[in-house]
């Protein structure tokens, strides 16, 4: 889709994006740069070898611009106002609105040759979640399912799929296709923290519940001497992890880190969010994603990724530095992701409209050489010149960064499913 | 009947194809017992399942484990405290026996219209897995009066193929096609899934690289049948939705693995060898349509593919269809089907006893596909009423004969199992002349038509250069005339001119225009033959191009009626490979049964070594096995145990559905109690003075179970939602998620249901006084049996302990029950 006219493309993206930059424009402004907080627990090196790993999601919706972002170019028709400033990796250079970031570029990696084919909103996001080419939503799991099952680990108290929010409660997508609701994405809210039905019912004290479920145990008891099996096993069990799930509330709870922290992170709606993806990868939750909306710039293309990119970069830049603090890093992949890329073409409206033939993604932590930059696109940032990926290619890849084989199938009540589009692999060179 | 009797039946089955004496889709009792449609269904169902088993006898289910059972199975809740007491009683105090207290109840529940209301919902959820709430309750009452009516379950799946939305009283059944939006390939795909069984989307680009059976040939030839359908939303009528039909277009397909081979052409193929192998041929395209397809009109053709599909999917003589159905309907009442993921029936995942499978198939097909029938006799069979505890094994003493019996069944098997190859063979090779029969046939039909399409073009030409003759004539025509008219008119200026010179001879001028004149004349007359002769010779033209396109019409004419007469072979050739193919099928079966034999014979042989070896004592007579060897045989024995319920030796122990949890919740805690007491107030009042109708016993029942179904769908809508798979994927998984139980735990609402009040359970034991008296009507409201003594006592001391609280306790212990495990069972 190319529009030129100046007007939003109707849209989510837009609406939300509107309402959520002009909140954050306006707290932005009392954020306070800070240094090391006195509070971080760094990690030792046996207790991250033993740790779970998992995989942050930031999804910029909307379709960010490469050009404003990890693919800079000096190009006057097509690269636009801004420049290119150094990393903390000689010979790699991304937009100058990313200074923060730029600074743990030896953190990351990017991949700026990604020729995905699709630009709707819709089909792109499916695409781009599923690792295959659909235009079914629900037709095959998306990322944060298949790692929630694929990093299982046995009586693991919190949901293994998680999509932050700022204030909704519990609900759960339906983005697991065949592999069940249990793997679905649960909504957990940065603000008030929680996932639905965690609170005791009203009047029910404590003594009294755990009085109901030691008889809920004794019944379970006298069913198990008539008959086991592994569907009744994981029945009762479920109780028990909702069990631990409620004593847990609290790792949802962002007010429990000290104000300062709290303040590094900024009080944004992305802010908090990043802070509760840091809380929740402490947990070794396999999977966070995390939502800043809105890029989807037909008009003032620049304008507003001077606002958005500057929104994103303090606090995503803080969350990579914390997470490598606290020695989590090495134990996190985290994907910067995005449905497509901006065109070259300014337009009209100095606008940028959908693009999926050559746009880039920005990776980090586990799994993947750090400073690598894969692929490149040509000059003008029109056409990909060199080792050109696509979604099937970033799928695998984010999959073996935290040592899942995606060529192995999973087993589904008997039913085989390839975990990744077997007719693609990963891109092998930037794996760790 | 032992295993080797069994495995002469399927050789002799399968040898008598070659014989020519089966057409494939019957069984024979190849021991002399009394023909099919004399032995019951049920007890043909516990022959095969005995054939198949070897361990020690498992045991019928209490009364009480029936009791539930039954009533989740066939109205998808428990039986009330009455119904319990009424079925219970009379068996305890020796008035009815068992077995025919059992059989009574079946017939009940069966007639009940409660029975088609839950199929109603079981069906429907076949059809759409959950797809889409919209029509939801209208296919559901739909099915419930066509399940009322009694009416064969494989014409309701040729509605649901066949219904476009039009009609008030079909319209539901368009259902299956508008929840998917009628998208293609959505459709082609769940018309494979849920009406053949065989998941075959990895088709659609290419040959399925896990399941060779599955053939993109397949895909587009479901595809072919459904791609003319579209969705068709009509401004006239409230926008609502129908499914229009074109009256062209063909699928063309590539492999994305052979992309070289090129594109193919799809024709309209079902499995098995079902197919419309030819359409009619209509010369103008305005000829193929009832209704033209345009914006704002539904197209509607004169030969519809669907209507075809409808039928040819749900034909008796669809083996696919019936195998589907049949299997579909036993995992509903046995927790996993004879083929198992259900849509899954290929090669590589072969049924558990191919020979159940077959018998099920005849059964539900001899029964006409009733379902109450065909449901009737599984639950009369020994297999349905099975007990879910598995025997023990620790002192049994192995099978008839030991290990050395085995060994000799395994040597007989290995020599029959090598005398059905040649068999296959030659079944293969047949199969493959009659596959090319029928690809000569359908090449001359295919040469014909090409002819017919050829000569059509040349009969075109033709009339295009008949209607240029004829425009021709037409002009020499007109030439030929105006020449005439020339003639006259010189003629006549002749004449008056020679009037003028008589009066003024000597006018020279006169005199030269005179001269003038009869030259012209003679010009003019000088070409009129050549141009009359020019006339007739393009009258002789024109004939002889009439007579060509009228020649070419016979001549197509003809083609048209020779191609009838080649049509006729590719009907031969079709029927002749669909047999051979259901022969194969027998073939296969019975190869499929040798192999799960062999696999059942090796793995309880394994376990009897395994097991000497562990109790072999040592020299001074003390066990000396590790723990290794211990744990092994413990697993190996936990697995003999798990492939004997998956034989339906032992009953497996299965999750309620999420219909099954809102119908026996409901029903224990007594939700619907008031609800039932106001309708039939209601009814006495509202037809009081109307005899006939008050006392029309199943007009009542519908209005009373209407009346309560609504009350509970606020139950049933939040609870299936949290407890049903993802929509549109398969809904026979059974889910134990986080948040089902937190729902249970601290939901608002399902505290709400088990407070006290409107008569309910809570409400009614909370006002016994006897606390014994709570635990038994406790235990009988939800778990439907009598409480234990050590249940009892328990809760007594809860009740003991909360004091004068006495409804919270009760809370506490009906909470309880509702979400332990036996509840969330079928045992």
């Amino acid at each position: 889709m190319r529009e030129n006219i100046y007007r939003p493309c109707g849209s989510a993206q837009h609406t939300v994006g509107r309402r959520q930059f002009m909140g954050d424009f306006l707290t932005a402004a009392g954020v306070i740069s800070a240094g090391t907080s006195l509070f971080s627990h760094p990690l030792g090196a046996g207790e991250i070898a033993r740790r779970g790993k998992s995989v942050v999601v930031v999804f910029l919706n909307g379709g960010v611009s490469q050009f404003e972002s990890w693919d800079p170019k000096k190009d006057l028709d097509t690269g636009g106002p801004f420049k290119a400033i150094p990393t903390s990796v000689p010979g790699i250079h991304i937009s100058e609105l990313l200074p923060n970031t730029a600074k743990q570029m030896h953190h990351m990696a990017l991949i700026r040759s990604i020729n995905s084919g699709l630009d709707d909103h819709g089909l792109a996001n499916n695409i781009i979640r599923t690792g295959r080419t659909t235009r079914s939503a629900t037709e095959y799991p998306e990322l944060g399912s298949v790692v929630a099952k694929g990093l299982e680990r046995p009586d693991y108290p919190l949901p293994g799929h998680i999509a932050t929010m700022l204030s909704g409660v519990g609900g759960r997508a339906n983005n697991a296709a065949y592999l069940g609701p249990g793997y679905a994405s649960v909504n957990i809210g940065a603000e008030k923290g929680g996932v639905v039905n965690t609170q005791l019912p009203d009047g029910m004290s404590v003594t009294l519940d755990s009085r109901r479920h030691d008889w809920r145990r004794f019944a379970n008891n006298r069913f198990g001497a008539k008959a086991r099996s592994a569907e009744i096993d994981a029945y009762t069990q479920s109780y028990e992890q909702a069990l631990r799930l409620m004593e847990r509330r609290e790792v949802f709870d962002i007010s429990k880190e000290t104000e300062a922290i709290q303040i590094d992170y900024g009080k944004t709606e992305f802010g908090k969010q990043l802070l509760l993806a840091r809380r929740l990868v402490e947990q070794e939750v396999p999977f966070v994603e995390i939502q800043h909306g809105g890029w989807d710039f037909h008009h003032n293309n620049f304008e507003f990724h001077l606002h958005y990119v500057g929104d994103f970069d303090r606090p995503f830049a803080h969350f990579i530095a914390d997470l490598d603090r606290r020695g989590l890093l090495q134990q996190t992949l985290v994907i910067v992701m995005t449905e497509f890329g901006r065109t070259p073409r300014i337009n009209t409206g100095h606008g940028r409209d959908h693009y999926a033939k050559a746009w880039s993604i920005a990776l980090a932590g586990c799994g993947i050489q750090h400073g690598a930059v894969i692929g490149k696109t040509d000059a003008k940032g029109v056409e990909v010149t060199h080792r050109q990926i696509d979604h099937r290619h970033l799928f695998h890849t984010y999959l073996r960064a935290v040592g899942i084989d995606s060529s192995a199938e999973f087993e589904i009540a008997g039913r085989k499913f390839p975990i990744a589009d077997p007719a693609y692999g990963p891109i092998e060179e930037l794996l760790a | 009947m032992n295993g080797y009797a069994r495995c002469s039946m399927a050789l002799a089955v399968a040898t008598a194809i070659l014989a020519g004496g089966l057409n494939g889709q019957s069984v024979v009792m190849a021991d002399g017992k009394p023909p099919a449609s004399i032995t019951l269904l049920a007890n043909r169902i516990d022959q095969v399942i005995a054939s198949n088993y070897r361990g020690p006898a498992v045991a019928l289910a209490t009364d009480t484990e029936f009791l539930r059972r039954i009533y989740l199975d066939l109205v998808g809740r428990s039986p009330s405290v009455d119904e319990a007491r009424a079925f219970l009683d009379p068996i305890e105090s020796g008035q009815k026996n068992s077995t025919n207290a059992k059989r009574l109840l079946i017939d009940d529940l069966l007639l009940r219209e409660e029975f088609s209301r839950y199929y109603a919902k079981v069906l429907e959820v076949m059809f759409t897995e959950r797809r889409e709430l919209i029509g939801m309750f209208e296919l559901r009452a739909f099915i419930r009066q066509w399940l009322d009516e009694g009416r064969p379950l494989n014409e309701l799946c040729t509605e649901m193929l066949a219904a476009d939305g039009t009609g008030e009283e079909m319209r539901a059944a368009a259902g299956f096609f508008l929840n998917r939006n009628a998208d293609v390939n959505l459709v082609t795909r769940d018309i494979g899934r849920i009406f053949f069984g065989r998941d075959i989307q990895c088709a659609q680009c290419h040959d399925h690289p896990l399941v060779p059976d599955y053939k993109q040939a397949e895909y587009f030839g479901i595809l072919s049948f459904v791609q003319r359908t579209y969705l068709f939303q009509d401004e006239k009528r409230g926008n609502l939705q129908f499914l229009g039909e074109k009256a062209e277009g063909n699928p063309e397909f590539t492999s994305v693995f052979k992309p070289k081979e090129g594109k193919f052409t799809a024709q309209q193929l079902l499995p098995m060898s079902m197919a419309m192998d030819f359409e009619p041929d209509y010369a103008e395209s305005s000829e193929a349509y009832k209704a033209v397809p345009d914006k704002g009109r539904r197209g509607v053709p004169r030969y519809s593919r669907r209507q075809q599909l409808a039928v040819l999917a749900t034909h008796p003589e669809n083996l696919s269809f019936n195998r589907n159905l049949a299997n579909r309907l036993w995992a509903n009442m046995m927790g996993t089907g004879v083929v198992y993921p259900v849509d899954m029936h290929h090669g590589d995942n072969p049924p558990i006893s191919a020979a159940l499978l077959r018998l099920l198939t005849d059964g539900l097909v001899e029964s006409k596909y009733d379902l109450r029938n065909f449901l009737r006799q599984i639950a009369r069979s020994a297999a349905y009423q099975r007990s879910g505890t598995a025997p023990v094994l620790e002192n049994w003493g192995g099978p008839i004969g030991g290990i050395a019996a085995i060994d000799a069944q395994l040597a007989n098997q290995n020599l029959e199992s090598v005398q059905l190859e040649p068999v296959k063979e030659s079944l293969e090779s047949e199969m493959a002349k009659a596959a090319e029969r029928l690809g000569n046939a359908r090449e001359d039909v295919g040469r014909l038509q090409k002819k017919i399409d050829q000569a059509r073009k040349e009969l075109l030409h033709l009339m295009e250069q008949r209607d240029k003759d004829a425009t021709k004539l037409a002009e020499i025509k007109i030439k030929q005339k105006l020449q005439q008219e020339l003639i006259t008119s010189v003629q006549t200026a002749l004449v008056e001119t020679e009037k003028i010179l008589k009066l003024t001879p000597a006018d020279k001028e006169v005199v030269g225009l005179k001269s003038v004149l009869v030259a012209r004349l003679k010009v003019a007359n000088d070409v009129m033959p050549a141009i009359v002769n020019e006339t007739s010779q393009q009258k002789e033209v024109l004939e002889k191009a009439n007579q060509r396109v009228e020649d070419k019409g016979n001549w197509i004419l003809a083609l048209a009626n020779r191609r009838l007469a080649f049509n006729e072979f590719v009907v031969e050739a079709r029927g002749a490979l669909r047999l051979l193919r259901n022969q194969m099928q027998v073939v296969l079966d019975a190869q499929t049964d040798f192999l799960g034999q062999k696999k059942r014979l090796v793995e309880l042989r394994d376990w009897l070594v395994a097991r000497d070896k562990v109790k072999q004592p040592n020299s001074v007579g003390k066990i000396v096995a590790g723990k290794d060897a211990q744990a092994g045989l413990v697993s190996q024995q936990g697995q003999i145990l798990e492939s004997w319920r998956r034989d339906y030796a032992i009953r497996k122990v299965r999750g309620l559905t999420p219909e099954q949890i809102v119908g026996a919740t409901y029903t224990a805690l007594e939700t619907g109690k008031a609800t039932q007491i106001k309708a039939v107030g209601d009814w006495a009042v509202t037809h009081k003075s109307n005899a006939a109708v008050l006392n029309d016993a199943k007009k009542r029942e519908l209005f009373i179970n209407t009346a309560v179904a609504a009350n509970m769908w606020g139950m049933e809508k939040p609870v299936v939602r949290r407890f049903s798979p993802a929509p549109g994927s398969p809904q026979d998984v059974f889910l134990a998620t986080v948040d089902q139980a937190l729902m249970i735990q601290n939901d608002p609402a399902f505290q709400k249901w088990i407070k006290p009040g409107q008569g309910n359970l809570i409400e009614r034991l909370s006002a016994l006084k006897d606390s014994g008296q709570v635990a038994n009507e406790l235990y009988l409201s939800v778990l439907c049996r009598k409480p234990d003594p050590e249940e009892i006592k328990m809760v007594m001391e809860m009740l003991l302990r909360g004091g004068d609280n006495r409804a919270i306790v009760v809370q506490e212990l009906v909470w309880g029950l509702l979400a332990c495990s036996e509840f969330r069972f079928s045992f």
